[in-house]
């Protein structure tokens, strides 16, 4: 990850903050401030990367934006060069790039070609309308033609198998802009968010930082931590649920309920009588015909639940079966893939983990039998084992106390109580 | 420039065409004919026969006959298509070391990929003695709707045949490129096509030389065959009444109607009667019996008529589901030899208030079309793109078993897309990232493409560290997934290929082993 910044070279450059610039100025998220304070002019572009609390992508893409707002400066690119820029983003429709320095003519793709792609890339951050070349009130068709003729100058498959260097990747980012851009503004329900807060945002004075257009990943690293489990419902994500939305006619959608009905009927009586592979797929295909159904939901649950065990029960016996020590952990945790809180599966991968000393993974597994089971103390001992071989004596002996709490006098606990007081009077006798 | 052949690898019938001089050529086999039966027998001196040499001896050896194999590649042996297959094919299929299905014949087994490598190799053989040079590049097509699973073993398919698959296109996609629509203004197009055992309905976009697949519907199990089918029936039925014998249990004779059948069909969509006639085909106390029966277009139009009534019900549901009215289709593409047929063209004229357009052969044009998208890709030609999409969403699995989707089927590649998920428990020094492909709610539903730890995540409470997730798929499809802890900065990443029923071992060894036979051209 991370490759399609502008190669190893920028990576070793160290950006300084412009001498006369007034950080009051701009306007700037409190993620993009924290960058900026992080800019003391020792600190390279590639170090940048790891503590900018963005990922690197996107401290890549910040960066530039800086410098081409003339907000920093990079050494060994010469102040010249950033003045020239600055000068050109306080002139837009001068934006030109000083890209000869990046024109490789040994590629295989034409120079000019080289300088537009350059230039294009420059200018990624401006808003979808501008980065489409289409008018705020532009029409849809409007919009998918300049998509298309975007489309047919930066896809990369126009430089299929030719050498192209750098540019390869400026290609994929170019592109991938360009299908986001096309894909909000030709939603009504995303392009009015973009419009509105495009309203809301007072055009910006030239030559000063302006604000992505929201949507993009920009903010994701500025979203308040998740709730447990849950995944983030950001903007993003609300954006494409709306456009996921199905549209289909009332008479069709009655002919498919009838169908749908028809399905789970069918996938009943296999599953009654006991073939549940075949019920599932019934009842995938009542799904297929009525997403709305909660009933077909939870029945293909249940089924797949059986299909599920059946399959467990499979791996169990077969890891049973095996001589071969590693076979039988690779059963057992394809075993948990299909019932992924099964205690007994989870105690005896945690202890063949153990064996093979691969502890990173036992303790992922101890952790989960805790999670699933906190009331029994066994458990907890076992948690404490692991971290005691990996050496974390004082988590152990926290998860240990924890187990103690549930049940003092549970001979696991005990055992292990024993042991780390023995790992503790003799150095090096962790194990 | 090396030259690329675009190959339409059909259930029943493949065909490979060039881009020969500026114009696509559709290359004849040593027969003459410009499409071969999709057929792959070994003969009882153990003799390998593909295409018509296949299809000639595919009754009276039946059970080492493979045909229409394309239903079975990358399903699991479990799926339901299977179910039907195995009911109704007559060779053995056996499950694979990977949950796939695998073919016996005359007692070795092969793959779908194998079956489906054989079968190119021939059509690369053809299109070399053609051209009289050497040929390693090739544009595939795949019907509209096959996973990435069934792209991927199409693709082995090709390199078990020696050869380097550029791209795997849409089948309709390439029809229309061959008809050569949507260079200039928008249009929309449905692509009918109707083929030996399969029937598929596609409706596309294209404008300014940029193609998008908008909906499609069909059917796997419904083709030109059972219009065969239905003629053969119909005649055993006829001879058993007029002459007291039945012929169904005599595999010489049916062999001998099968072909006559199809042979009398595709008289009837230029004649108004056909005969067919089968001398000596029984024999009786009362000595030689022969055969020889008129069919006329209304006869095989009544026998078949409910077939077509069929395609048609796929295709209103197909239209509804781009949300469209019939009368939006600016243009009408058949494809398939079976949409020779008067009666399908009359019937899809109905229904879209406009006349089909079909080239002479539209047995053809999907090979065309994948030959002119290779040209595409290697030239310096411009005037055309194909945006690909994923077919199927990928995403994450979720603690709680659920699929978390970061990117949506349909999705025009490359694209990059991130997420930001967190713990879920206190402390948590790990988290697993499996990566997975599909359409289901729950995890395990969906096909798993890799997995991978990311460790040492700085000790926090629960629902605190923020953990960004990026999916990211490159112009040939390859998919990356990273994991990066935003405290730590710790990042880890995996590059997921969506594999096929066959490891990269089992290719290698299978393009050694099927270099070495030398088959037989058709005579």
């Amino acid at each position: 990850m991370g490759s399609s910044n502008g190669g190893s070279g920028e990576q070793e450059r160290i950006p300084r903050l412009a001498p006369d610039l007034d950080p009051e100025d701009l306007e700037l998220t409190p993620v993009e401030g924290f960058l900026l304070s992080r800019i003391d002019g020792a600190t390279s572009w590639k170090t940048l990367c790891h503590i900018g609390g963005l990922s690197p992508l996107e401290v890549d893409r910040a960066l530039e934006r800086f410098e081409a707002k003339g907000v920093i400066v990079v050494e060994g690119k010469g102040g010249a060069r950033a003045a020239k820029i600055a000068a050109a983003a306080r002139d837009p429709k001068k934006a030109l790039v000083d890209a000869k320095a990046q024109v490789d003519a040994s590629l295989g793709i034409p120079v000019d070609l080289q300088q537009r792609i350059l230039e294009f890339e420059s200018g990624l951050e401006r808003p979808y309308h501008e980065l489409l070349g289409v008018d705020r009130s532009a029409e849809a068709k409007d919009i998918k033609r300049a998509y298309f003729k975007l489309s047919r100058e930066y896809h990369p498959d126009r430089y299929y198998r030719r050498n192209t260097g750098h540019f390869g990747a400026r290609l994929e980012r170019i592109f991938r802009k360009v299908a986001e851009a096309y894909e909000l503004l030709s939603d009504p329900t995303t392009r009015a968010e973009i419009e509105k807060s495009l309203a809301s945002m007072p055009s910006p004075p030239e030559g000063e930082y302006r604000q992505a257009a929201p949507g993009t990943t920009e903010r994701i690293g500025a979203e308040p931590a998740p709730p447990r489990g849950q995944r983030v419902p950001g903007r993003m994500e609300n954006l494409e649920r709306l456009r996921n939305r199905f549209k289909i006619p009332p008479k069709l959608l009655a002919e498919r309920r009838v169908r749908a009905r028809q399905l789970y009927q069918a996938a009943r009586v296999s599953a009654h009588e006991g073939r549940f592979l075949e019920a599932a797929a019934s009842m995938r295909l009542a799904i297929a015909f009525d997403p709305w159904e909660k009933e077909f939901k939870s029945g293909f649950s249940d089924i797949q639940a059986q299909v599920h065990a059946a399959r467990a029960e499979a791996l169990l016996k077969e890891a049973g079966d095996a001589t071969a020590q590693g076979e039988a952990l690779r059963l057992l945790e394809e075993a948990l893939n299909y019932r992924p809180c099964h205690v007994e599966t989870l105690k005896r991968v945690a202890s063949l983990c153990i064996d093979a000393r691969e502890l990173e993974k036992a303790r992922e597994y101890a952790e989960q039998l805790v999670e699933v089971e906190p009331e029994v103390a066994a458990h907890h001992a076992l948690l404490a084992g692991v971290l005691r071989r990996q050496g974390l004596h004082a988590q152990a002996s926290a998860a240990l106390e924890r187990g103690a709490r549930v049940d003092a006098r549970d001979p696991e606990i005990k055992a292990e109580r024993l042991r780390q007081h023995r790992s503790r009077t003799r150095p090096g006798g962790a194990a | 420039m090396s030259r690329v052949i675009g190959i339409d690898l059909g259930t029943t019938n493949s065909c490979v065409a060039v881009i020969d001089g500026g114009k696509p050529v559709v290359i004849p086999n040593t027969g003459g004919y410009k499409t071969s039966p999709s057929m792959f027998a070994i003969a009882p001196d153990g003799k390998r026969l593909v295409g018509h040499l296949a299809k000639r001896q595919a009754i009276t050896n039946a059970r080492n006959t493979v045909y229409a194999s394309k239903r079975l590649i990358g399903r699991r042996y479990d799926s339901p298509e299977m179910k039907r297959a195995l009911d109704l094919f007559p060779y053995e299929i056996v499950e694979g070391p990977n949950q796939d299905a695998r073919i016996v014949v005359a007692g070795k087994t092969f793959s779908c990929s194998e079956i489906s490598g054989i079968i190119l190799r021939e059509m690369k053989r053809v299109a070399e003695e053609y051209l009289g040079e050497p040929v390693s590049d090739a544009v595939i097509t795949v019907p509209a709707y096959f996973n990435d699973t069934q792209r991927q073993c199409t693709k082995d398919a090709g390199k078990i045949a020696g050869l380097e698959v550029l791209r795997i296109i849409n089948e309709p996609t390439a029809a229309a490129l061959a008809y050569g629509l949507g260079h200039n203004r928008e249009e929309k197009i449905a692509v009918y096509d109707l083929g030996g055992g399969t029937f598929d309905i596609s409706i596309l976009e294209l404008a300014e030389g940029v193609v998008e697949v908008l909906a499609t519907a069909g059917n796997t199990f419904l083709g030109g065959e059972d219009f065969d089918r239905r003629i053969v029936d119909h005649v055993l039925e006829l001879f058993k009444k007029t002459e007291g014998i039945d012929l169904s249990d005599d595999l010489m004779a049916r062999q001998r109607l099968k072909d006559a059948a199809e042979k009398a069909k595709c008289d009837l969509s230029t004649l108004q009667t056909t005969e067919i006639n089968l001398p000596f085909i029984a024999n009786d106390h009362s000595g030689a019996r022969h055969l020889n029966v008129e069919i006329t277009r209304e006869t095989l139009e009544s026998l078949v008529g409910d077939i077509v009534e069929r395609t048609m019900k796929s295709v209103e549901q197909c239209v509804a589901d781009a949300g469209l009215d019939p009368r939006a289709i600016d243009h009408v593409v058949l494809v398939g030899g079976q949409t020779r047929m008067p009666l399908v063209q009359q019937l899809v004229t109905k229904y879209f208030g406009k006349p089909p357009h079909r080239g002479v052969n539209p047995d053809e044009v999907v090979a065309v079309g994948a030959a002119i998208q290779g040209r595409v890709l290697v030239s310096d030609e411009r005037d055309l793109l194909l945006l690909d999409v994923t077919p199927l969403s990928l995403g994450i699995a979720t603690f709680d078993g659920h699929f978390a989707t970061l990117i949506q089927r349909n999705t025009t590649v490359p694209v990059r897309k991130s997420h930001v998920f967190t713990t879920t428990r206190d402390n948590q020094s790990a988290v697993k990232i499996r990566v997975l492909q599909g359409e289901a709610e729950r995890a395990d539903e969906n096909h798993m493409l890799g997995e991978f730890v990311l460790s040492d995540i700085p000790p926090a409470p629960k629902g605190q560290p923020e953990i960004e997730v990026s999916f990211d798929i490159d112009a040939n499809g390859i998919v990356n997934v990273s994991a990066r802890d935003q405290s730590s900065g710790r990042e880890q990443s995996i590059t997921v290929r969506t594999t096929g029923t066959l490891s990269e071992d089992e290719i290698q060894q299978l393009v050694r082993e099927n270099a070495e036979y030398e088959l037989p051209g058709e005579a």
